[in-house]
């Protein structure tokens, strides 16, 4: 849970049995052509797909199930079949220079498609196997950054919207944060939620539904299969076992479905930051693309420059997130004053002191109220109103309640003016540069173009400056420097 | 001792048989050390889904997939198999053992269990064997195996010995003594492994260290601390795959907490039958209910209880409900509902300090919260 906001609207949710909303503004750009897929593994066998479920938003799905997926020529086929349909929607994708999104219900899915796209991307025996691991790598990989509308799970996309009156680990059950969102009318919602909860949603069926169904379906259609049954009975209990997943997938089919529909419905502004993020997740999906078109590989493990490079790139995109929620939703915006992230409070003794020809110093106080805040000296603060006015704090006064804020001009003094005394005002975090990747990678190139010594073979390099011994006749020396 | 404390626990056990707890059991107590009534249950000897379905008459949502029981024992027999040739192989991959060093005792081989009847005595001859390699060992006797599979090794609680069976406990000739290793059939990936599943092998693994003291201090052997280190070996599986992947842990937290809890258990025997009236027995749901529960997000994980004390903790409006961090920063209030009124400011006006700052910060939070949305 993120802080005070959080809390107090889970405490309203719990009061009045229905969710609260914790945004101002749509945090995620649903694409109109986005493809829901609802893997369901076997219980322990995590690099299988029992039975899928796929299809675009608002669309019903196809369904696709192997009787046994430890069979690795039924398990092959699905996996062909779905990569059919990934490989066909990537590709009208990239024609239409947009970029692919998925949607599935919640975060042990989106660790299911991870661990798939892993282990197929390297596999030697089939190249359309192959081809579909690389493809899901481009959405595995980009989910663990922040703001990136490649791979979207439903409950994280909600959990961004509603606060339900639940733990936040159970917020990881779809079914239960839409009862929150939607209760029934007339019933309880604790006892609805209760009900919920014991459907799955995830990506494995329930032990008690596999002890008591599934593995006895199983286990007749491999005993048929053992003693080479006549066609028409191994089809008879391949369809029992189909018949059986269907049942347990098109539920949370149905809920990813309804998510973004419930998304979609709350009919809120899109976050102004958006859009910039839907160019960025183009450029990277043209730009995955062309490198799969060039040959390369994807590694499984990234070297030392990979992944710090990749580790600028998460940094950033998790500072651009933040600033563009603390800058564009109220929500954020209060969350981030709560915090202490923000400063705000009245503005005292502005002074303009002329330091030189066309040169001033521009100072000011704001003294806040605040209980929490988190600010230094040498920090620089934006101005909410208007980024462009930037300052840096000199100092910190905390008298009882009362804080006062000494800060000092780094920019804006004459684009943005002064504020007033008497003014309120919001100091925080400067406005998302989304070009700044781009500057930090041009310097980390330069940076890491030899590998530092943690990373090579070459062992600790030797004390510089190094000690030596001072010259025997300096005077010698000095005079042969001239 | 023995005896009298034997007595105690069937006492309070009442009509319900022992149940053997195991490193899970222990690993149990040290994930939520001020739950009570857990350890209460731990303490008597009674399984926590023993108590859902024979106390509390609830059904039993604990419990493997078939499917998942299938591959992880399809993967501890293909680790034992041909004398754990796959276990040699990955620690001369790591370079912790040489390939003279293939020395394997395998326990439930040298001592297989026969009819349930012969249970308690073969239980016995493996617990008899697993002393004798690790007395070997530590007479640095280069016949000592490197490695033994399921040894049968002693923890003491309330001074009554619990047998545990670490998967497989790993020594090179120059090693001083052995290291616990934990076999679990997860996939092993790397930083994206779940968590939740490391986390609960390093404290199984952490058990295993806790009973290897407890061994060689009885052995007489002053500086077990020095002797058995807080690490642990996590052998996984490769995703896909039968293969084994190996972890050192550095598990100081885990043994830490876990020598904690057990230290901590003699005088809760006495406390717990203070709690309790006296003749009461935990099999009756009303007493065992009257016994300070502390639910939190994590329970779910490892406590079959979870969802009775959910219900329960829903019934109370306890803050836990909606989450730890909630439990926390509500602990002034109370409950959800006192937190309402004090958000509201409904009901009676804030009692103690705390409950007047809370009170001012949820206010602040609630007029924030209002005006943005």
């Amino acid at each position: 849970m993120a802080g005070e906001i959080d809390l107090v609207a889970r405490l309203l949710a719990f009061d009045k049995g229905k969710a609260s909303r914790i945004a101002s503004h749509l945090q995620v750009s649903i694409q109109p052509h986005a493809l829901v897929v609802c893997p369901l593994a076997m219980a322990g066998e995590d690099t299988t797909i029992h039975v899928v479920a796929i299809g675009h938003v608002g669309q019903p799905p196809e369904l696709r199930s192997v009787p046994d997926p430890r069979f690795r020529d039924d398990q092959y086929q699905l996996f062909t079949w779905l990569a059919e349909r990934i490989e066909t929607y990537f590709g009208e994708c990239r024609s239409q220079g947009d970029y692919p999104q998925i949607w599935v219900s919640s975060s042990p899915v989106a660790a299911l498609l991870d661990t798939l796209a892993d282990r197929l991307r390297y596999n030697q025996d089939n190249p359309t196997v192959k081809r579909f691991g690389e493809l899901l790598s481009y959405a595995t990989e980009r989910f663990p950054l922040a703001g990136q509308q490649a791979l979207i799970t439903a409950t994280g996309a909600l959990r961004q919207h509603f606060a339900t009156g639940q733990q936040e680990a159970e917020d990881e059950h779809l079914g239960t944060v839409l009862v929150w969102i939607e209760p029934p009318a007339g019933r309880n919602v604790l006892a609805e939620v209760a009900a919920t909860e014991l459907v799955p949603m995830g990506a494995k069926t329930d032990p008690t539904f596999d002890r008591q169904t599934l593995e006895p379906l199983v286990r007749d259609y491999n005993e048929a299969r053992r003693q080479k049954a006549d066609p028409k009975v191994l089809a008879r209990r391949a369809k029992a076992v189909h018949d059986t997943l269907v049942n347990v997938v098109r539920p949370i089919y149905d809920a990813t479905q309804r998510a973004i529909q419930t998304l979609g419905g709350m009919n809120l502004q899109q976050l102004p930051s958006l859009a910039s993020l839907d160019e960025r997740e183009r450029d990277e999906f043209q730009n995955f693309m062309q490198s799969r078109d060039a040959g390369y590989h994807l590694p499984l493990r990234d070297n030392p420059k990979p992944a710090a490079f990749k580790l600028a790139g998460r940094e950033d995109a998790l500072d651009n997130l933040e600033a563009a929620l603390t800058h564009e939703d109220r929500i954020g915006r209060a969350r981030a004053l709560l915090a202490g992230d923000i400063l705000r409070g009245t503005v005292q003794h502005p002074r303009k002191l002329h330091v030189g020809p066309w040169r001033f110093e521009y100072s000011l106080e704001v003294v806040s109220n605040q209980r929490v805040l988190r600010v230094r000296r040498r920090d620089e603060l934006a101005l909410l109103r208007d980024t462009r006015l930037r300052a840096v704090v000199t100092d910190v006064q905390r008298r009882g309640r009362m804080t006062t804020v000494s800060l000092q001009l780094s920019s804006g003094g004459r684009a943005v003016g002064l504020p007033h005394t008497g003014e309120l005002v919001e100091f925080g975090p400067g406005a998302p540069d989304w070009f700044g990747i781009v500057r930090t990678r041009a310097q980390m190139a330069n940076r890491l173009s030899n590998p530092p010594w943690t990373h090579s073979d070459s062992g600790m390099p030797n004390r510089s400056p190094q000690r030596q011994r001072p010259p025997r006749d300096l005077l010698t020396v000095l005079e042969g420097l001239r | 001792m023995n005896n009298a404390v034997n007595a105690r626990l069937a006492r309070l056990r009442g009509s319900l048989q022992a149940d053997e707890p195991g490193a899970r059991g222990f690993e149990r107590v040290a994930r939520n050390p001020d739950c009570t009534r857990l350890r209460a249950l731990t303490i008597a000897g009674i399984d926590p889904a023993t108590a859902a379905v024979a106390v509390y008459r609830e059904p039993a949502r604990e419990g493997q997939s078939p499917f998942a029981l299938a591959i992880g024992n399809r993967f501890d027999r293909a680790m034992a198999e041909n004398g754990a040739a796959q276990l040699l192989e990955l620690y001369r991959s790591a370079g912790r053992l040489t390939t003279a060093e293939c020395k394997v005792a395998i326990i439930p081989d040298m001592a297989p269990l026969g009819s349930p009847r012969e249970m308690k005595h073969v239980m016995a001859l493996r617990q008899t064997l697993s002393q004798q390699l690790l007395e070997q060992k530590l007479r640095r006797d280069r016949k000592a195996p490197n490695i033994i599979i399921k040894p049968r090794v002693l923890v003491t609680l309330l001074g009554l010995d619990h047998g545990i069976e670490p998967d497989a406990l790993v020594a090179s000739d120059s090693d001083p003594f052995y290291r616990p290793v934990e076999i679990k059939s997860y996939p092993d990936r790397a930083g994206k492994t779940e968590p939740a599943d490391v986390r609960s092998a390093c404290r199984q693994a952490a058990v295993g260290v806790v009973a290897l003291r407890n061994v060689v201090s009885r052995m007489g052997v002053p500086t077990s601390e020095t002797l058995i280190p807080p690490l642990g070996d996590l052998v996984l599986r490769i995703p896909g795959a039968l293969k084994p992947t190996l972890r050192p842990m550095t598990l100081k937290g885990e043994v830490d907490s876990l020598e904690r809890a057990i230290q901590e258990a003699p005088s809760n025997l006495d406390e717990l039958e203070q709690l309790l009236p006296s003749g009461a027995a935990l099999d009756d749901p009303v007493i065992l209910e009257s016994i300070a529960n502390s639910y939190r997000a994590s329970c779910r994980e490892h406590c079959a209880l979870a969802q009775h004390c959910k219900q329960r903790a829903v019934a109370n409006r306890d803050p836990a409900i909606l989450g730890d961090y909630a439990k926390e920063a509500l602990a002034a209030a109370g409950s959800v509902s006192r937190a309402l009124d004090l958000l509201k400011g409904t009901g009676a006006p804030p009692r103690t300090p705390a409950e007047r700052a809370l009170s001012e910060q949820l206010r602040d939070a609630m007029r924030e919260y209002r005006e943005a949305v």
